[in-house]
């Protein structure tokens, strides 16, 4: 007979799954199950073992997820509800918070030392030439320039896109959502979870910039939105930075 | 449960926001268990999410929307975890064990079926994800097995090392009442 050893505990583990073995193996091993009680108690054994390994009780979520996931798909179906670019209201409430979450952010300090490399004005669309990494030291100094420096880069990469080839803009937008998230995650990890929403606020935007299905009408709104939300971002870095020195000059 | 039929328009944002509400716990936790990091765990719902509603007009009706953005999300849990770790499939062989989890992660892990949790991390990566997959997420062979560009007799015996690995390390697996 054509069949696998029933004696084999892998024999078994595929019958419990039932996946893996022909209709014909099957039902060989059950008569072998049958006429068998040695082999019948291994596989009562082995059943109830993985039986025990029933799925786990659910994690609980990190704080603030469920809220972020939430306002993803009202973002995502705010973009898809608009026809051209503007300034809408949404839009103009988010970039405040953005605004004063940085400003906050910076203000306080977030403990985070980066590097920044590389910068505007080189051809290829491969990557974001800014490069994001914890260190133990402290600068939120660092901090505010990675970001300037980001937000600048990726202003300037979206700018080059015009005319230029779907797969770039593709590249682009994932890039710039790799080093969106990361800058995310410094900014979570050293106690500044409103900015790290307000920067993945823009995933949305981003993911949908990375799809290769959009019209050119839709590229253009896309790419004027965040061209729009990074200059806003760049305005109230450098008024968050003018305070700093001039409390009293500038309003947030 | 949101359950579309036929003729029915794609999932609407409250319908989405309704399973987030719902199912996003376990979403995220069957990320976690793939990728054992609750930072790529997190990335993996998020772009599941984003993924799922730009291809909602994709969703067969007739099926539950929190188990279309389960199965979404589990792919991209896999997709991120291939990204971080390239070639993380390519060695089926590879006996190194996952190192001992960072004290984010250890918070997480707490959560976990304590016991199950804890044999899991004494699996391979490979042998870790191809029995979540088959155990727990209930994919079979074939599809574990293009899922992480494997043959299936590959995917075969990374699960029947698990198994073995979890029952030897499970001993109270063996005292389970009948």
């Amino acid at each position: 007979m054509n069949h696998p050893t029933p004696a084999n505990e892998e024999t078994l583990v595929l019958y419990y799954y039932k996946d893996g073995l022909s209709a014909a193996e099957l039902r060989a091993i059950e008569r072998e199950l049958e006429r068998n009680p040695e082999l019948a108690e291994r596989y009562r054994r082995l059943a109830l073992e993985l039986d025990g390994l029933a799925e786990p009780a659910d994690v609980p979520m990190p704080e603030g997820l469920e809220y972020r996931l939430q306002s993803t798909i009202a973002r995502a179906a705010r973009l898809e509800q608009q026809d051209q670019p503007k300034a809408t209201g949404w839009l103009h409430r988010w970039s405040f918070l953005a605004g004063a979450t940085v400003t906050a952010a910076l203000a306080l300090g977030v403990g985070i030392g980066i590097w920044v490399a590389g910068g505007p004005g080189h051809a290829p669309v491969e990557t974001v030439p800014v490069v994001a990494q914890p260190s133990p030291q402290w600068s939120p100094a660092a901090f505010e320039r990675g970001l300037e420096t980001y937000f600048r880069t990726s202003r300037s990469e979206l700018a080059g896109l015009e005319g230029g080839e779907g797969s770039d803009r593709a590249s682009l937008a994932n890039a710039m959502l790799q080093q969106n998230r990361l800058f995310a995650q410094l900014a979570r990890q050293n106690g500044a979870p409103e900015l790290a929403r307000v920067l993945r606020s823009f995933e949305p935007i981003l993911a949908q910039l990375g799809r290769d299905d959009l019209s050119d009408e839709d590229v253009a709104a896309l790419r004027a939105q965040l061209e729009f939300e990074l200059s806003v971002m760049l305005t109230k870095i450098a008024r968050g930075s003018s305070q700093d020195t001039k409390p009293n000059t500038q309003e947030i | 449960m949101v359950t579309k039929t036929k003729g029915q328009a794609p999932p609407s944002e409250a319908e989405f926001q309704q399973a987030i509400a719902q199912r996003a716990s376990r979403w995220y936790s069957a990320c976690l268990r793939i990728t054992r990091n609750p930072q790529l765990a997190e990335d993996a719902l998020q772009d599941a999410l984003l993924n799922a509603w730009t291809k909602r007009h994709q969703f067969q009706h007739g099926a539950r929307l929190e188990t279309w953005i389960h199965s979404i999300a589990v792919n991209s849990a896999l997709s991120l975890l291939r990204k971080q770790k390239p070639g993380v499939f390519s060695a089926l062989d590879d006996e190194v064990e996952d190192p001992a989890p960072s004290a984010e992660q250890a918070h997480h892990h707490e959560a976990l079926n304590a016991e199950l949790d804890s044999a899991l991390r004494n699996l391979t990566e490979v042998e870790r994800v191809c029995f979540v997959l088959r155990h727990l997420e209930e994919w079979t062979l074939t599809e574990i097995a293009i899922a992480v560009d494997k043959n299936a007799n590959a995917v075969k015996q990374a699960v029947f090392r698990a198994v073995r690995k979890l029952r030897e390390r499970m001993p109270t697996l063996a005292r389970t009442p009948s």
